[in-house]
């Protein structure tokens, strides 16, 4: 049976470090590898060294692509606007607002994921403001229709991770066997993270930065809509604009106006990075001018 | 066509600076699934036959024989030799019939510099010998059968085949084609579907092709038809010969599929773009008009202008989809005896089907 609760293996205390890693060595994927690698088992405290194999591709890269930090395989792996909110965040407001923004991150992350905070909310409600640990458990369980012994064990372990993650950014903590919902911090949260960008000034710097990666390669009216969204995302950096937001914005703009037409295509093959309108997925975005045709 | 003039004319454009120009061309028209590629196509092949664009007289064009439709880059099961593939299938699309019209146009023992193989092949044909055109499409392959034939050997790999194809290329100069447009449809099937080195095979054959004429022309100029090839691909299929091609430059500083692309010129693209409410309704129009037995005063009946904007947001502007949610509703209303398809009836109806999604934006709200 899925169990959607993200299988983040990496500790969250570690993801900084890991970012600052990938981006001082971007150019150079070998050096990227062995500086996560080396980082990782400094901070590791098993006896046997984690194997350099299980170190990337077992934990640290499944959870930074979990977290919509990283996309690509192999040495085209590259971080997404995400990692680079993350790290400018830090950079200028230090660890609370770096951790403000991630808490964002986690947000969305578990919003399409299990939805643990959401099922921790109405069982707050239910039970008058405790969550039992045990109770919590019987819920996900019944949820996700879980029946056997191994499932559970899996469930068990995806929670403990994932509420490391929820406890880092202080969405909930523990009080006995009770788990506590701080519903202040997540409404906070999602507050602080409210981007204002007029969707007219979307528009003007998406039609832009579309019409500059279509002239990348001769013939192309199609651009990967990964590629479109981290050049808008680096326009509005200082907004701290994200990957969900972009998409957000994208698929609530009109597609058709007096002045434009936008197209969605599909990926022959499932492709990273593309997004889901009304339950279909797609890849590709051209617009088309009206004015001047 | 419904609502294509821009990228017609485009196209048009482009096919006649071709057929002008004094080397092969590849022209690409690029598209979204459903957006109407193989139709353009089509209506092309069909404008071709009834010689409706004065420059297109003298221009052979490849066909199928079963729909008239242009002939898919890709079969279902790739055969190991693209370049015998290739050109068996051309010969097998332009059929018995031209080949022997064509033949019959020309001397061929005057035509210079062509292999005794071929020529055999084309006065057999010119003298109303059917049979040896399964040499030509690869139907016929023991040593037997061709040295029946009085041929000392058949087209048994990709090299013979190009060469066979060459001297096609003079008879049909001979015979007064001063070009040859050949169309291959989803031509994303060749890019997504084999691995790199076969990708670089398959374009290496159409860039020696390209390359061939060149080298002729050079040396007797006027001796060979041109050959201008039309890919139809997906916007997908597209990107990643893009990617193929960076990657192959970056391994091989400008090898591999990177010719093949160079050689394409940037004018030489046509993408076609999403239907407007305008070409959607006559569209629909225009379908509807087909199946009429008399037209009524509304040429929209039975739908209204509603439900046609539902049906042109639902079917984000895509022709295919567009039909395809036409249909539906034009059955499913005469299941349920409705008079008229308002977006009310549209809605409901594709909801049944699963086709209405729960948060879509339509133009009920606005």
């Amino acid at each position: 049976m899925e169990i959607p609760i993200p299988a983040v293996k990496l500790k969250p205390d570690m993801i900084l470090k890991i970012l600052q890693i990938m981006v001082k060595h971007e150019d150079d994927s070998d050096i990227m590898r062995s500086q996560i690698v080396l980082s990782y088992r400094n901070k590791s405290s098993r006896i046997d060294e984690p194997s350099e194999k299980n170190i990337l591709r077992a934990v640290t890269f499944p959870s930074l692509r979990k977290l919509g930090l990283i996309e690509g395989e192999g040495k085209e792996i590259k971080l997404t606007p995400n990692a680079r909110n993350l790290l400018r965040v830090y950079k200028l407001r230090g660890m609370p607002g770096y951790k403000r923004k991630l808490s964002k991150l986690i947000y969305v992350t578990d919003k399409k994921n299990g939805q643990i905070l959401h099922t921790l909310g109405d069982l707050k409600k239910k039970n008058g403001g405790i969550i039992p640990k045990d109770v919590f458990l019987s819920e996900l369980k019944r949820k996700y229709k879980l029946k056997t012994e191994i499932d559970e064990r899996i469930l068990k372990d995806r929670m403990k991770r994932w509420f490391l993650y929820l406890f880092f950014v202080s969405f909930v903590n523990y009080a006995n066997s009770n788990i506590q919902l701080n519903d202040v911090q997540v409404n906070a949260c999602l507050k602080e993270n409210l981007i204002k960008i007029s969707k007219k000034k979307f528009v003007k710097t998406l039609i832009q930065e579309y019409n500059y990666l279509k002239n990348r390669e001769k013939g192309l009216t199609y651009v990967p809509i990964p590629m479109l969204r981290d050049a808008v995302c680096k326009c509005f950096e200082k907004e701290g604009m994200m990957n969900e937001d972009f998409y957000e914005y994208l698929r609530s703009i009109e597609r058709e106006t007096k002045d434009y037409t936008i197209l969605f295509s599909q990926p022959m093959l499932r492709e990273e990075g593309g997004m889901f309108i009304n339950e279909r997925y797609f890849y590709y975005v051209s617009i088309y001018s009206k004015k001047g045709d | 066509m419904v609502g294509r003039k821009r990228e017609w004319a485009t196209l048009v454009r482009r096919l006649k600076s071709a057929f002008r120009g004094t080397s092969c061309k590849f022209i690409v028209l690029l598209g979204a699934y459903g957006i109407g590629k193989s139709f353009t196509l089509e209506k092309l092949y069909s404008r071709f036959k009834q010689n409706e664009i004065e420059e297109f007289k003298g221009t052979l064009v490849v066909r199928t024989t079963i729909t008239g439709a242009p002939i898919r880059a890709m079969d279902s099961e790739p055969k190991p030799k693209f370049g015998l593939d290739f050109v068996t299938r051309l010969f097998f699309n332009i059929g018995l019939d031209q080949l022997q019209q064509i033949a019959k146009k020309v001397k061929i023992d005057d035509v210079p510099n062509i292999n005794q193989n071929i020529r055999i092949i084309f006065n057999k044909l010119k003298a109303g010998d059917e049979e040896c055109f399964s040499i030509l499409t690869g139907e016929v392959a023991s040593a037997r059968d061709i040295k029946s034939f009085g041929l000392k050997s058949g087209i048994k790999d990709s090299s013979t085949a190009l060469r066979y194809l060459f001297d096609f290329q003079r008879i049909l100069k001979a015979s007064g084609y001063d070009n040859f447009l050949v169309m291959l449809d989803e031509f994303e099937y060749v890019i997504s579907t084999l691995g790199e080195k076969k990708i670089t095979h398959v374009l290496n054959t159409f860039k020696e092709v390209f390359d061939q004429f060149s080298l002729s022309e050079g040396r007797e100029p006027g001796r060979m038809t041109k050959i201008v090839f039309l890919f139809a691909s997906s916007p997908g299929g597209w990107e990643r010969l893009i990617r193929l091609v960076k990657t192959s430059e970056k391994k091989t500083g400008g090898g591999g599929i990177a010719p093949f692309y160079d050689r394409i010129n940037s004018l030489d693209f046509i993408t076609l773009a999403p239907f407007s409410l305008e070409d959607t309704k006559e569209l629909i129009k225009s379908r509807l008009d087909i199946h009429r037995a008399n037209k009524p005063p509304d040429p929209f009946f039975p739908f209204t202008n509603e439900s046609i904007e539902l049906i042109h947001e639902l079917g984000e502007r895509v022709p295919r989809k567009i039909l395809e949610y036409c249909d539906i509703l034009l059955e499913e209303a005469a299941e349920q005896g409705l008079k008229r398809i308002t977006a009310m009836d549209a809605k409901k109806i594709l909801e049944k089907f699963r086709l209405y999604p729960q948060k879509a934006r339509t133009s009920e709200g606005k």
